[in-house]
């Protein structure tokens, strides 16, 4: 016994020291990130011998369709001879998963970014810096400005936009048939009569107008930025929480009484559906909800979840007018992007892939995916082609905006405090004065600080 | 009458006389020869426990007193800030709330899985032999649950508009129309409904352990209350408890570092929602870490956890090494 407690002690003692020796030490070995010598020169992508290497590639789940990999793959194969592993990626907790992984030996060589994500990663040293690479991989294009800009840190590009992608209203013909409406509203009084309309005409307590669930951000910033609000500000290098400024706070007034009015009970302390959450796509299919707001791949979501009894004829989309007056409300600007490891050691190949991946032929794949391509050109061709479901997703992305560029946006995200934000509001739990107060607060803390 | 000591019962110090067992005398053997040899049979196990216990904790202590962060994952650089990080949690109002949280939920759990598991066990000294097999069976495939698979379960039992069990609290038609409630954004129906599932799940494990130990208790005993006309309840607390004593105690300290642990169930049910109001220490532990990305001062953290349930281990590990002393 005695012995047991004396070696305990003596290993404690070892535990101490080295610790302490350890910490004595001026640990700082890193470098500055993203110093690069000189980031005008352009520089070609050139043919890379790959045989017998393997290029690993990370995207997440629901952004790209395996035809649409494969295709970028087998160019990729014939042109390198390097073979490509590709893994998806749930969306829950991506961004811890994605950033221990970045950080390891064996990371992987290529990810697919939420562009909302670039800056952080960027910012860490995550990322290879691709300035010197632009024009290779813009292929005598201009890239979008929404995918491009988030993309880039002090004038230095860290990933290659691959598509945007924003949301509309997506709705049950035959609901809003039968409660006598044949037209979408083009103003925002019509879209509450028509859902007053809806809702007259649908009592069951399941049963939503306009199904809006209380922590989907994405659609909850529209009410804000139609207001004239935003999520914070920047000046002289210092991000502020704006959530309490009166034009936020009106627009937050009025999406709280629109999700209260609109949307189940249910639905004000959720997402719009995880492995967990219901889905706000199967509601829809479930013919519980007669309208929501979807991104692209949404409508075929629904009429997957429905299986049969949902037709993509049934279903129309329309981007949401305006509160203020006139036009339509902004939309979250969302988007991916390629971003090429700063540790991987394919880094040759890596941009070769990206390069096929962000390319006229591969986008015009994603276009009928259906994704809005990455450039300016492609985007337009896109348009004209599209469907009329598909449509309005254009005439809305003509007016989006975007989460504040910060490096430090993503732990609001991850934490999930936008997400509480909105729905402590929805819930009634915190009025919007109240609610903005604490997340300005944690706006300033978070996004001024070093993550 | 006779009243039995604690130690008499005492199951449980065997691993521990094993491991101290008493040096004898083997007649003219090589002095150095006796003291290499145990650690030669050691040393493969003590190596994997170096390897994957000690190091990985000396790397705890280590990255507590820098700023490690994201940026030191990708570029290696990181700095020694000394005990700022300590200085920063313990200054840190929700490092005191999520503590606070920690020990009162720890207490409801390990309450309530003691009370329900000595219930249980008692059941099972009672039934029938056909009714303590299927209660034992039905006690083991709640304990076998892995339980990232039991929180799914619970997930979609409490799901808001879907979920079976609002459905049913619902037909009861006296708490009103619970269909739409969502438990998880509610601090104390996110509360109970972990409770629930922690308990649970804890419960087989204590109750299985308690009925070996009672059904230990020689029938004399009982015999000899009985006959002197004592009550089933004063039997109960007279005789079965002092026996169970050392177990329980034994299952509360083990409880109580459990359950003081748990981050599974809570992450996946509330994600510590709504407003980190069912944030324990675990959970307020990983969003600092692997949320926030503030790697030294998550480190801190999990020190100071460890040093905080290193009290109650040092509880059971004295436990152990003196129940085997004595026998």
């Amino acid at each position: 016994m005695k012995k047991t407690r004396t070696m305990a002690i003596g290993a404690f003692g070892i535990v101490a020291a080295l610790s302490l020796a350890a910490c004595s030490s001026d640990s700082d070995n890193g470098g500055e990130v993203g110093k690069t010598p000189d980031a005008t020169t352009q520089k070609t992508i050139d043919k890379v011998d790959g045989t017998g290497k393997t290029l690993n590639v990370w995207v997440m789940e629901g952004d790209y369709k395996d035809e649409t990999l494969a295709k970028i793959n087998s160019e990729f194969k014939t042109e390198t001879g390097a073979e490509v592993k590709v893994q998806v990626l749930p969306w829950a907790n991506a961004s811890t998963k994605l950033s221990t992984a970045l950080g390891q030996d064996d990371t992987p060589d290529i990810v697919d970014l939420g562009n909302t994500w670039v800056s952080n990663y960027a910012y860490n040293g995550a990322l290879m810096d691709l300035s010197q690479y632009q024009d290779a991989l813009k292929q005598d294009r201009t890239w979008l400005p929404s995918l491009i800009e988030p993309a880039t840190l002090d004038g230095k590009v860290y990933a290659v936009p691959s598509f945007a992608g924003v949301r509309v209203a997506i709705y049950n013909k035959k609901i809003w048939a039968d409660a006598g409406i044949t037209d979408v509203p083009t103003t925002y009084a019509d879209l509450t009569a028509d859902l007053d309309k809806i809702k007259a005409k649908n009592t069951a307590a399941d049963f939503s107008p306009f199904y809006l669930p209380g922590k989907y951000w994405y659609a909850g910033m529209q009410w804000i930025w139609d207001a004239g609000g935003d999520i914070a500000t920047q000046a002289d290098g210092k991000w502020t929480g704006a959530t309490s400024s009166a034009e936020a706070q009106k627009g937050l007034e009025t999406w709280k009484s629109f999700q209260n009015t609109y949307s189940t009970k249910a639905s004000q302390g959720i997402d719009t559906g995880s492995k967990t959450e219901p889905a706000q796509t199967q509601i829809m299919a479930d013919g519980k909800a007669a309208t929501i707001i979807g991104a692209l791949w949404d409508p075929g979501s629904v009429v997957a979840s429905s299986k049969g009894k949902v037709k993509e004829s049934d279903l129309g989309t329309f981007a949401i007018p305006s509160s203020s007056g006139s036009g339509l409300q902004p939309v979250f600007g969302g988007g991916s992007d390629w971003g090429i490891a700063a540790k991987s050691k394919n880094q040759d190949l890596a941009l070769v892939w990206t390069k096929i991946a962000a390319g006229p032929e591969i986008q015009s794949i994603l276009a009928a995916q259906p994704w809005i391509p990455n450039t300016v050109e492609g985007a337009k061709e896109a348009e004209g082609s599209a469907s009329d479901l598909i449509k309005p997703y254009y005439a809305a992305a003509a007016n989006s905006k975007a989460a504040p560029p910060a490096p430090n946006w993503l732990p609001i995200e991850g934490d999930q405090s936008v997400q509480e934000f909105f729905s402590s509001v929805a819930l009634g739990k915190k009025t919007p004065a109240d609610a903005a107060k604490e997340f300005d607060s944690h706006l300033d803390e978070t996004l001024n600080g070093n993550s | 009458m006779n009243t039995p000591t604690a130690d008499e019962s005492a199951g449980e110090g065997t691993a521990a006389v094993a491991l101290i067992a008493p040096r004898q005398p083997r007649g003219s053997r090589r002095k150095n020869g006796a003291s290499i040899a145990p650690w030669a049979l050691v040393s493969p196990a003590g190596l994997v426990m170096v390897l994957l216990t000690v190091v990985p904790i000396v790397y705890l202590v280590y990255t507590s007193f820098t700023n490690t962060n994201q940026r030191t994952l990708f570029t290696g650089a990181y700095q020694s800030v000394g005990f700022d990080n300590y200085t920063e949690i313990f200054q840190d109002a929700d490092f005191w709330a999520a503590l606070a949280r920690t020990v009162v939920f720890t207490a409801a759990m390990v309450l309530g899985s003691v009370i329900i598991g000595m219930f249980l066990s008692n059941v099972l000294v009672r039934a029938s032999t056909v009714m303590r097999y299927v209660l034992t069976v039905v006690l083991i495939f709640a304990w076998a649950m892995p339980n990232v698979a039991s929180s799914q379960v619970w997930n979609w039992l409490f799901q808001p508009g879907y979920g079976i069990l609002n459905w049913f609290l619902t037909q009861l038609h006296v708490f009103g129309d619970m269909t739409q409630t969502n438990w998880a954004q509610n601090t104390w129906l996110g509360f109970t409904m972990i409770w629930l599932l922690v308990v649970w799940q804890a419960v087989p494990f204590i109750a299985l352990t308690l009925y070996a130990a009672q059904s230990q208790v020689d029938p004399a005993y009982y015999e000899a209350a009985r006959l002197d006309g004592a009550s089933e309840r004063r039997i109960y607390f007279a005789i079965t408890i002092r026996f169970l004593a050392p177990t329980l105690l034994l299952i509360s300290i083990l409880s109580i570092i459990w359950d003081f642990n748990v981050f599974n169930q809570i992450w996946l049910l509330t994600q510590g929602g709504p407003d980190d109001t069912t944030s324990t220490l675990g959970v307020w532990n990983f969003k600092q870490a692997f949320v926030g990305f503030k790697i030294g001062l998550g480190s801190a953290t999990a020190v100071v956890t460890t040093i905080l349930l290193m009290i109650f281990t040092g509880f059971y590990i004295r436990r152990l090494l003196r129940s085997g002393e004595d026998l």
